[in-house]
């Protein structure tokens, strides 16, 4: 069968910057819808997007309703790669501390935790990503800077753990199990590296 | 950590022979309105030269009077650039902000709001995380007297510094990820940040990172106010209005001054 352009599913759990990530994906020359639930997707699609920018409570709440959870935590090896940004990355884990405990997929064999000191929370701009094997075009030589705006993230201890950066101490920036990726930094809105860093996913 | 340099976009409402139109301004002590351009033109400019994200402000109760229209510019722009849009500007619901999240806003400016409604934070906070919330503060500091320096805000209360810090930690008690200082006595006038009023603050005891205005004038401004207050990230839109300026140089200039920026790529790294 001849291969078809990729098309990209995103999440809709209800809250998100749904146009920005949008937008950002059209840019990479993929077509896309918004899913609210996982039989919108059509039948060719290639790759799904879990956005960010939302609670953990939320995207919890919105994707064990819609259905979104059970079918991403039983997703197939040959089933459409899955990239789950900032949030969309800490719901692969096991669960998070963020407003309370809430459970997340446990894709990823870890807990989300606060990251930073209590004097420094929030973890704001733009920042140094350690690749720690070559990924999309970059190679673990360079250390590009990508946006980063989070709280809680992953650790980095785990060799589901493909890059790091640090706030206070070395935290996860992109994780990888199989076909699902995540990354805690937004490519969406990091410029030209951010649209090279999703250009390489979609070819994935 | 690098810092941010932020353009602060205002987008008025302008009268024109066709009728009313959108324009970006920059305003000089909150009122007088200069026209600077078009709202693509001016954040593609700016976002081709390194400008780390936007402050993107509706300055004429568009966001009340005309919310379809103001979606409808949000998105187009986001359509455009892949910077961080952070906007402002009379939001006063969940409602509205989930909106603009829709339509290419990745964090919401609250204003006076947040001092008139205080669960309105918290609500935006709980559904779309702390970071998603910048809550910004405009004020007018007075001449120090017996009592402290008389504070004005927007809502027309006047406070002593005291009682700012206090209203800046209610704001981070109620799941502000990030706070907005707005200079208004400064703003426009190019005279400096005011970095002693600033330094008083102790804004690094908020434990989040705040981003100031209102002033900036030359490149040294932002340096100094890197230095001296370690603050995340310097907003300005007159400084940024004119055409000899641009974040490029703000970034060398900072760069040199030893403070961590984001670079700019070289030939190699472009695609």
């Amino acid at each position: 069968m001849p291969r078809r352009d990729p098309h990209v599913a995103v999440c809709d759990y209800g809250a998100g910057n749904l146009n920005s990530i949008l937008a950002a994906l059209k840019r990479t020359g993929a077509s896309v819808n918004l899913c609210e639930y996982p039989e919108e997707m059509p039948d060719f699609t290639s790759h799904i997007v879990i956005p960010g920018v939302a609670s953990f409570g939320t995207v919890s709440n919105a994707l064990q309703e819609s259905g979104w959870a059970n079918y991403l935590a039983t997703a197939q090896s040959n089933g459409p790669a899955i990239l789950g940004i900032c949030v969309g990355l800490q719901f692969l884990a096991k669960g998070s501390d963020e407003h309370g405990f809430r459970q997340g997929l446990g894709i990823i064999d870890t807990r989300v935790v606060s990251i930073g000191t209590p004097q420094a929370r929030q973890h704001v701009g733009w920042d140094e990503v350690q690749f720690r094997e070559d990924t999309f075009g970059f190679s673990s030589q360079e250390h590009p800077y990508f946006y980063f705006d989070h709280g809680y993230a992953l650790d980095a201890r785990g060799d589901w753990c493909r890059g790091t950066s640090s706030y206070g101490s070395e935290f996860c920036a992109i994780a990888k199990v199989g076909r699902v990726w995540g990354v805690q930094f937004h490519p969406e809105l990091s410029g030209e590296l951010g649209h090279k860093f999703l250009a390489g996913f979609i070819q994935e | 950590m690098t810092v941010r340099i932020i353009p602060k976009l205002l987008v008025a409402e302008i009268e024109t022979r066709s009728g009313l139109r959108s324009a970006i301004v920059r305003t000089k002590n909150f009122h007088e309105r200069t026209v600077v351009g078009s709202l693509d033109s001016q954040a593609r400019i700016l976002e081709a030269a390194y400008a780390d994200e936007f402050l993107l402000v509706f300055i004429d109760c568009q966001i009340q009077k005309d919310f379809n229209g103001v979606l409808r510019e949000v998105s187009n722009l986001r359509d455009k650039i892949a910077v961080p849009l952070t906007i402002g500007g009379s939001i006063d619901s969940v409602g509205v902000a989930s909106a603009l999240f829709r339509a290419g806003a990745d964090r919401v400016c609250i204003g006076h709001e947040a001092l008139r409604n205080p669960s309105l934070v918290a609500d935006i906070a709980a559904r779309y995380g702390n970071q998603a919330v910048l809550a910004s503060v405009d004020f007018q500091a007075g001449r120090r007297n017996a009592t402290g320096i008389p504070i004005r805000l927007r809502t027309g209360v006047t406070i002593n510094e005291l009682e700012f810090q206090s209203l800046l930690g209610t704001l981070v008690g109620n799941g502000a990820g990030q706070i907005h200082l707005h200079d208004m006595t400064r703003d426009g006038s190019g005279a400096g940040l005011d970095i002693h009023f600033f330094r008083d603050l102790a804004l690094e005891q908020l434990g989040i990172p705040v981003v100031l205005s209102g002033g900036c004038g030359v490149a040294e401004d932002f340096v100094q106010a890197f230095i001296e207050l370690s603050v995340s990230g310097i907003a300005a839109s007159t400084y940024f209005a004119r055409r000899d300026q641009n974040p490029i140089q703000v970034r060398a200039h900072a760069s040199n001054g030893g403070i961590d920026v984001r670079p700019v790529l070289n030939r190699r790294q472009r695609i």
